[in-house]
């Protein structure tokens, strides 16, 4: 097998056709398709296990079962993108049922560069609250506001992904929203980023 | 849309209407347009929280981790493709130059000889019992130019 860097002309195919040719060995093909869906990947099971060690070690097993498996696997009617979902989900749920987030870590590096030190410890302890949050959703309710939310599924789309019905994604959801308000509800209050200030 | 079913939608997938479903998206935006009173407490708490979900920055892969990944795969093997039930194996159906080459193939000759010999015998039982008589009087045709070709398509 020759896995090397992926060929321009490779990235105009589709998922579904680049999986064909991985099936057939084709290094450069899932090549491709990694380079292509790591990024998402990478965030998605950052916002189900709460943490990068665990979530690349997610991402690496959902890959190489793409590598793997790629010789078995039929669309079915699902598109390449919803069935490597569920699998990153799958895995990450099977992984920790209950997550141990590195709170800081989560919360990940300020944005703005420029910022005040006290600004920017403010803003990651906020971002690690909110992470603390999420991550004492139960895993479906996170595997839903993260598909539905941060990686911008449709309804029906996260359906197929946790293989529900579209008012059991809802429910889900309203559910997760719902926890997470009432968790950080001092701080979502109005007036709660003028109290801050003070 | 009832002001029950945008109350479910907006605590289900926030205050953003590019997240709301499809389907409702549009009738959904002309009820809040026609009554923003309907739902604004929850249009407020969902702006609320969706702008905390916002902040929470992305897992981003570390720069390795494409490399480490293409490297361990190289070294897996993959599943067999799943077998499909083998079909019986038709029977060839020669072609017609497979047919024609049987045919000049090289193979026991007796059974051309064996024709050959027995239409010279019948021919020369023919010329020797006179039923056929090749008196050169008869009327036979001199030439070929003067056949006179006849309709054939009765016979053949």
């Amino acid at each position: 097998m020759g896995l090397t860097k992926p060929k321009e002309a490779m990235g105009e195919n589709s998922d579904e056709v680049l999986m064909g040719r991985v099936a057939q060995r084709d290094g450069v093909a899932y090549s491709c398709l990694l380079t292509r869906h790591l990024a998402s990947a990478t965030a998605l099971a950052g916002r189900m296990v709460g943490n990068r060690a665990d979530a690349e070690e997610v991402v690496q097993e959902a890959f190489l079962r793409v590598w793997k498996t790629a010789p078995r696997w039929r669309p079915d009617g699902a598109s390449f993108r919803t069935w490597f979902s569920r699998v990153v989900v799958n895995l990450c749920i099977d992984r920790h049922r209950r997550p141990k987030p590195a709170p800081l870590e989560a919360a990940g590096d300020p944005a703005d560069g420029g910022m005040l030190a006290d600004q920017q410890l403010a803003q990651r302890e906020e971002a690690a609250a909110l992470a603390r949050a999420v991550a004492l959703l139960p895993p479906r309710q996170r595997a839903a506001l993260a598909l539905c939310y941060w990686q911008e599924m449709s309804n029906v789309e996260a359906a197929d992904v946790l293989s529900l019905s579209v008012g059991a994604v809802e429910s889900l959801l309203v559910r997760a929203r719902r926890s997470l308000r009432a968790s950080l509800e001092p701080q979502l209050s109005p007036g709660a980023a003028e109290r801050r200030k003070k | 849309m009832s002001e029950r079913r945008i109350r479910h939608v907006i605590a289900a997938f926030g205050s953003d209407l590019r997240r709301w479903p499809d389907k409702e998206r549009g009738e959904a935006r002309n009820l809040l347009m026609r009554d923003r009173a309907a739902a604004w407490e929850e249009l407020a708490a969902a702006r609320r929280l969706d702008a905390r979900l916002d902040r929470l920055p992305a897992l981003t892969p570390t720069p390795g981790l494409a490399a480490l990944i293409l490297a361990r795969a190289a070294a897996l093997p993959q599943e067999a493709a799943p077998s499909r039930p083998a079909a019986a194996p038709a029977a060839p159906v020669p072609g017609i130059l497979a047919r024609l080459r049987d045919m000049l193939a090289p193979g026991p000759l007796w059974p051309q000889l064996a024709g050959l010999t027995a239409a010279a015998a019948f021919g020369f039982f023919i010329g020797m019992s006179g039923i056929v008589n090749f008196d050169s009087s008869s009327n036979m045709p001199s030439s070929v130019a003067s056949y006179d070709v006849g309709d054939f398509s009765g016979v053949l």
